[in-house]
């Protein structure tokens, strides 16, 4: 018996300690899962959530309490107007101010909006519309003074001056510190302060963009106190308590002694401070306390202290919503909150009220998370508006590439690990990230039911959905905005985009396509003839294919002077940059417009997009302005990841991304593929202006499209079926294998073996 | 028995790493390389035939072979030519430590600088093709690195960051070979070749082996000065296993990946295992 275990103790003691080694591996890793969903939990921004984990975890130990948002009704009325003020006024009651403009975006009309029994009625006849209208004033900002009385500020739409009005009892306006405002010597405006404070002494805080003057009664200046500079016109980035004065320098938050003008305190806020610089709001507690109130939340911090507490996350709610911008943030009378917000006009006002539930769970008990390799808009407010629709649901949208970082080929090969572990996102923005492999691979799940859903609505335009329906009728992804090149020329050039041959045929006074580097080219004509150059047979591998779209390129760009990198010279006198754009489009029907080429193809991603073009075409009347054939650009593509735990939330998800809410706002990333939508943006008034300028005297100033012109471009989504979704790698390929050939260093059959080479590598891969 | 056991106990720390983190793992590759990507489906022999008939692959392992086959013994013979030299140096004194210290240091500098420096060197504006211009009278804008050349330049490159280790093992050889026998030699009339034939070749047996061995092992490194000088899609010639390996990841190829995994490692493995047998049945 000794013998045997003598025998078998070595090999005992070898199993022993790999089976505690394996043991302790699952053990830890397990061990590692809990506590992530407890740090969670613990944290109101915690990020390593996985939302089943979560959910299970938050059943066990669900810590409760959190403010809940409710939306305020508002007089109907008030919903279309402008957001001037929101601020405690007499008697610490809630004072909604809001202006009227007209086409010009001049004030016609302001208004007070009270709140008073849980109702906001509008106050007739108030004293400072009168005042306003009297004085010809564009009102800057409103005030309710400790003395009282209230006060309005704005400058005179005539010649530009700045008035500080005191409104009387007796119905008067007194104008104050006339001189303070008066244009210096030598200059032509003087200083027009966004906001203003009367302060408790009687004396007043001026707001200059990077500073902030205290001035007694007879306009001596008291103080002087540096900030940072702030253009925003609605400056809420400071106020005053006691005898300090609280705002931003240096990006963090400081406290001055208001009489002796010195810093007292700087308080760190990077973590909270949110990206929008010049929209953060700052209000005191009353007890030395700052609230700070930005897209990422209400943050706070005490007296002394440095940490800030974020009370309410603003990923939860509309504080984080894309679409809306805000306006005001005070604290209501029992530890609750009021948030004014308005939509990118400045109108679409909504208020809302932030109250503590105590049996509310601390953090959404659900998680849904949503991965993208880049930051997309529409992702962001579609997990705001899903948000608030679903309080118990937190939509996590975890970017790989944050604050202006580069997609990296690590950042795919880590979703890769989580997708392959079983694990990963609910939802998958596809953009950038292998699409058709993991399609073929089984990793998305099949949306068809959806597709169906938006079929028989008809609420997705049907061409658009067509395009991303496989063979088998199944889709796994969904694109939720697009955009389409728009060729603006004379009638023989805009036809002559048909094909390759009538692109390189072409014969005109001046080039086809302006100057432009060739990276630019190559794209633009891959983009352009995109079902030639790869759709139809081989594509790119064909030789034949490759050597005409080289040739092709490189006829075009003669024509016009390209290159593939020009000096600082050269890209002043020819208009260009040696910036590549994705699809090549970069803006050149200026330059059609200019008379250097017969044509140019701009980049319609959404109606702001439309403003150069429309004038363009004003101008040369001759023109047409046609898209680009039948194919579109697709965007923030959306699928969802088959091994989610959360199917139907995830669904609902997508449902939402495409919703007419989401989908309805301008967010500049792209045009939305949900009909009424357009309509509604399309048939929307904005007062835009774009103007281009360049040094040898050209210059085009562009009014916002009429609505005839919005139409008509809208109208061309009808007809567009072909989605483009250019392979980057190809692509890369083909410019830097090119490069000799347009730089003349050698001839298109070389450079076409030397692309073959790779292409075959890759496509054989 | 008892002796037997007593170095596999001191071995069994490190093996149970070893098992623990390579070779379950490995056990796991195996099982996948049958199975579709998500490993949800049986697929028998499939993604083997695949991969056998994947014309990446074949151009990839053909290249890692050519790289081994040229490099190993370009590796080796540099590497000991110069540690003969140094050796000789030694025996006369001056500047070994400096040219020891200046072959190693190619070792210390970090891949990512490394290949900037060689980027210089090799680009259509660099270093080379000044000089070709320069001794040739006519202009050189050859792209050495994205070339036909790209192979010569890449054995180039390694065999300068990898020469200094080789021959600092090979150096360490060559001082164990016993100062007399040379002595007896020269005393028999023996020359420097002679010398070299009948005594340090033949002493130098298991250096060879530990020398070829970490080689081999180090040239599997060679992606990365490959990627960082070339890219993902280098020139053809230079293509390796894992600029392979890296693309299907990227595209959650991991059928192929773990297919070809299992054939590399077998390919490697089955000729090291009939070598050993054979070694075996010979003592």
């Amino acid at each position: 018996m000794k013998g045997i275990l003598k025998k078998y103790g070595a090999w005992l003691a070898v199993a022993g300690l790999m089976a505690s080694l394996l043991g302790g591996c699952q053990l830890g890793g397990k061990g590692t899962e809990n506590h992530t969903a407890q740090a969670s939990r613990e944290s109101e921004t915690g990020k390593e959530k996985n939302g089943q984990e979560a959910k299970e975890g938050s059943k066990e130990q669900e810590a409760k309490g959190r403010y809940r948002e409710t939306l305020v009704d508002l007089p109907g009325e008030a919903e279309d107007q402008f957001v001037l003020q929101f601020l405690k006024g007499e008697g610490g009651r809630l004072e909604l101010y809001t202006t009227e403009k007209d086409s010009q975006g001049n004030d016609t009309a302001v208004y007070q909006y009270v709140y008073e029994d849980g109702t906001w009625t509008k106050t007739e006849d108030w004293q400072g519309t009168a005042a306003a209208a009297e004085h010809r004033l564009e009102l800057f900002c409103v005030e309710y003074g400790s003395d009282g009385a209230y006060y309005i500020g704005g400058v005179d739409k005539e010649d530009y001056r700045y008035h500080l009005l005191r409104l009387e009892e007796d119905g008067s306006a007194t104008k104050l510190l006339e001189e303070v405002f008066a244009p210096r010597e030598g200059s032509t405006y003087g200083m027009t302060p966004p906001k203003f404070q009367v302060l408790d002494d009687g004396n007043f805080l001026l707001y200059d963009y990077s500073e902030a003057d205290i001035y007694d009664s007879t306009g001596k200046r008291l103080t002087a106190m540096t900030r940072d500079f702030s253009g925003y016109d609605r400056d809420s980035r400071g106020f005053c308590e006691g005898g300090e004065f609280v705002t931003f320098l240096d990006g963090s938050v400081v406290r001055y002694d208001r009489k002796t003008g010195k810093i007292m305190e700087t308080i760190v806020c990077d973590e909270v401070k949110g990206g929008r610089d010049g929209a953060e709001i700052l209000f005191g507690d009353g007890e030395g306390g700052i609230y700070l109130a930005t897209e990422v939340g209400l943050s706070h911090v005490n007296r002394g202290g440095t940490m800030w507490e974020v009370l309410i996350d603003g990923n939860l709610n509309r504080m984080g919503m894309r679409s809306l911008s805000m306006r005001g943030f005070l604290e209501g009378d029992e530890g609750d909150f009021y948030g004014v917000y308005a939509g990118d006009l400045g109108k679409g006002i909504q208020i809302c009220h932030y109250e503590y539930d105590p049996d509310m769970a601390a953090v959404p008990p659900s998680v849904l998370t949503v991965y993208s390799l880049e930051d997309h808009s529409t992702v962001r407010q579609a997990a705001s508006q899903f948000q608030s629709e679903h309080p118990d649901i937190w939509v996590e949208v975890r970017t790989a590439a944050e604050d202006g970082q580069s997609v990296t080929e690590e950042m795919i090969q880590g979703l890769n690990t989580e997708l392959l572990s079983g694990k990963g996102a609910d939802i998958l923005i596809l953009d950038g990230l292998p699409a058709a492999s993991y399609i073929e691979k089984g990793v998305l799940l099949d949306l068809k039911d959806i597709a169906a859903e938006l079929e028989s609505s008809g609420d997705m335009f049907n061409n658009i959905l067509e395009g991303f329906k496989e063979e088998d009728g199944s889709v796994h992804m969904l694109p939720t905005r697009m955009g389409f090149p728009l060729i603006l020329g004379g009638e023989k050039a805009v036809s002559a985009y048909s094909s390759l041959k009538d692109m390189t045929d072409y014969q005109g006074e001046k080039p086809l396509i302006p100057t432009d580097n060739y990276g630019n080219l190559l794209r633009l004509v891959a983009t352009l003839q995109y079902k030639e150059l790869f759709a139809e047979g081989k594509g790119m591998a064909d030789r034949d294919t490759l050597i005409r779209y080289l040739e092709s390129v490189k006829t075009l760009g003669d024509a016009g002077g390209s290159k593939t990198v020009f000096s600082q010279d050269e890209m002043e006198v020819n208009w260009v940059s040696n910036h590549v754009a994705p699809t090549g489009i970069t803006g050149r029907s200026v330059l059609y417009d200019a008379g250097r080429s017969d044509s140019g193809v701009e980049f319609m991603d959404g109606y702001t997009s439309l403003l150069i073009p429309a004038e363009v075409r004003n101008r040369n009347p001759e023109s047409k302005m046609a898209a680009a054939g039948d194919i579109y650009i697709p965007s923030s593509i959306a699928g969802i990841n088959r091994s989610t735990a959360n199917a139907d939330m995830a669904k609902e998800f997508i449902r939402c991304l495409l919703s007419y809410e989401v989908q309805r706002e301008e967010l500049y990333d792209g045009l939305p593929v949900n009909k009424k939508a357009l309509e509604t943006i399309v048939e929307t008034d904005r007062p835009y202006s774009e103007g281009v300028g360049w040094g040898d005297g050209y210059h085009i100033s562009a009014p916002y499209p009429s609505l005839e012109v919005r139409r008509e471009v809208a109208a061309m989504m009808d007809g567009l079926t072909v989605p483009v979704m250019l392979d980057e790698t190809v692509m890369n390929m083909v410019t830097e294998g090119s490069q000799n050939y347009f730089d003349g260093k050698e001839s298109v059959e070389q450079a076409a073996e030397g692309i073959l080479r790779k292409l075959s590598i890759y496509l054989a891969e | 028995m008892r002796k037997k056991m007593i170095p596999w106990l001191f071995l069994a720390p490190s093996l149970s790493g070893v098992m623990v983190f390579m070779g379950i793992p490995f056990l796991d590759v195996v099982r996948r390389s049958f199975l579709n990507a998500m490993g949800t489906t049986f697929l028998g022999w499939d993604n083997y035939r695949a991969v056998w008939n994947n014309e990446a692959f074949r151009l990839a392992a053909g290249n890692t072979l050519h790289f081994l086959a040229v490099c190993i013994p370009a590796l080796m013979a540099v590497s000991l030519g110069l540690a003969l030299i140094l050796s000789g140096m030694a025996k006369g004194g001056g500047g070994y430590g400096v040219i020891r210290t200046t072959m190693v240091l190619p070792m210390a500098v970090p891949a990512a600088s490394m290949v900037l420096v060689w980027k210089i060197f090799l680009c259509p504006e660099g270093v080379f093709n000044q000089f070709l211009s320069g001794i040739t009278g006519q202009r050189w804008e050859i792209d050495w690195a994205f070339s036909g050349y790209a192979f010569p330049m890449l054995l180039m490159t390694y065999l300068w960051k990898h020469t200094g280790y080789d021959m600092i093992l090979w150096l360490a050889g060559l001082g164990t070979i016993p100062g007399e026998l040379y002595e007896a030699a020269r005393m028999d009339g023996a020359g420097s070749l002679a010398q070299l034939r009948y005594i340090t070749l033949p002493q130098l047996h298991g250096t060879f082996c530990l020398t070829g061995i970490l080689s081999v092992v180090n040239s599997f490194r060679v992606y990365r000065e490959a990627y960082l000088l070339a890219g993902s899609y280098p020139d053809s010639s230079i293509y390796m296993i894992p600029h392979l390996f890296a693309h299907w990841f990227l595209n959650l190829d991991i059928q192929k990946m773990t297919a070809a995994a299992v054939m590399v490692t077998a390919a490697f493995l089955l000729p090291t295992a009939v070598l050993w047998i054979w070694r075996k049945g010979k003592a």
